[in-house]
């Protein structure tokens, strides 16, 4: 009898290791995935500084009659008032740009974790990314709004997805484990591509609305004569105008990037066990990734 | 009940009236129209006052038709320019006061 369970633990061992056997995990790959969710990261938050900073030239002019007080520039109290006023623009801005934040920074643990894995001294890594992606999904605990759920659910599925790894010691077991791991992440981390996409679709669109006011207030005030009052002018509204600009050219390079992510983590799930596998989703993403950096960098 | 689209048209008319007019505003009733500008350009200002108690979106509505007639008087030269930034500045004062008691959800 015993010989028997050996006999067929035995085939079924043989059996993993040729259906395995032609797989390979392509970590460099892996690597450069999460590196480009981390960049795109990077230019989130840069696009949260520039919608900041688009906020608060708006506010500048808007400013009503009557003396300026201490909380007059304040952008909370002007676009989350406490008491009596109307939200000067959508008050859900800033949330919208904190909730995509934590979808990044999520996605980026999780990539990181599984890069981690799929490298060949994975056990040193594996424990710390799986933690720090523990630890960003706590961050959704800030967001009360509604339409920040969904992506919080989203994210606690990749975190389950990592746990679901262990610890394989041996390669076509660590093959078997990313491939699954993998595969049950896929729809959650399309959910979560899609959230920052729509997101950001909100912000350009509120951020559109605002340029319009602005662009409109600002022909009301523009000193009518040309002169040195309306060249100090005009260059303080083409540097609001110019912050305008960045954004947009912000928000939608994350999302001409983010669009490639989910297509770029099922690439790498399939190219395990596909000989010359296309990799052009990631391409895309890494080219698109590489781009926002420097133009982050050359703004700083 | 007003539509959001019809009170959107109603905040647009008001709006693109302080606009073509700047010009012709004194001093006084620059600030004027301007403090009633920036509430006009406020988020979601329609769909907001379609919120408010009815007495207060009777009260906003009425007075942005007012000036809406007042826009129309004034081409016909039987108001004056300052007329109209006063009706507007009510209406945009009422405005302000409807969608500032909405209960947030």
């Amino acid at each position: 009898m015993a010989s028997i369970v050996m006999r067929t633990r035995i085939v079924s061992f043989a059996m993993a290791v040729l259906a395995w056997g032609c797989c390979s995990v392509p970590a460099g790959k892996f690597k450069a995935l999460a590196d480009s969710a981390s960049q795109l990261g990077q230019a989130d938050q840069q696009a949260y500084k520039q919608t900041i900073g688009v906020e608060r030239y708006w506010l500048v002019i808007a400013q009503t009659s009557g003396d300026l007080k201490p909380d007059s520039f304040n952008l909370e109290a002007a676009f989350d008032p406490q008491n009596g006023e109307h939200p000067l623009g959508d008050k859900d801005l800033g949330a919208r740009m904190e909730a995509n934040g934590i979808v990044l920074t999520v996605i980026t643990n999780y990539l990181s974790a599984l890069a981690s894995f799929a490298s060949q001294d994975f056990q040193t890594n594996i424990d710390k990314n799986a933690t720090k992606l523990g630890g960003s999904i706590k961050s959704f605990g800030s967001l009360s709004q509604p339409w920040a759920k969904e992506a919080a659910q989203s994210s606690g599925a990749l975190a389950t997805a990592i746990d679901a790894l262990g610890h394989a010691y041996i390669e076509h077991e660590r093959i078997a484990a990313l491939s699954r791991t993998m595969t049950s992440a896929q729809g959650p981390l399309q959910q979560l591509a899609n959230f920052v996409i729509t997101s950001n679709s909100v912000v350009r669109s509120s951020l559109t609305q605002i340029e319009t006011h602005y662009l409109g207030d600002a022909n009301l005030l523009r000193p009518g004569a040309p002169g040195a009052q309306r060249l100090a002018f005009d260059a303080y509204i083409g540097q609001a105008i110019g912050q305008f600009s960045d954004a947009q050219k912000t928000l939608t390079g994350v999302d001409k990037a983010i669009a490639n992510l989910p297509s770029a983590h099922q690439e790498l799930a399939q190219s395990m066990c596909t000989p010359n596998a296309d990799f052009d989703s990631l391409e895309r993403l890494i080219g698109e990734a590489e781009r926002l950096s420097k133009f982050y960098t050359s703004m700083k | 009940m007003a539509t959001n689209s019809d009170l959107e048209a109603k905040v647009d008319q008001l709006q693109d009236w302080l606009k073509t007019n700047w010009s012709r505003l004194c001093d006084d009733d620059k600030n004027r129209g301007w403090d009633a500008l920036i509430t006009l350009q406020k988020q979601d200002l329609a769909d907001q006052l379609n919120q408010a108690s009815l007495p207060d979106i009777t009260g906003a509505v009425k007075a942005m038709n007012t000036a809406i007639d007042g826009i129309k008087q004034e081409a016909q030269k039987l108001a004056t320019v300052a007329q109209v930034v006063g009706w507007i500045a009510e209406a945009a004062s009422l405005i302000e006061k409807a969608i500032t008691s909405v209960i947030p959800f």
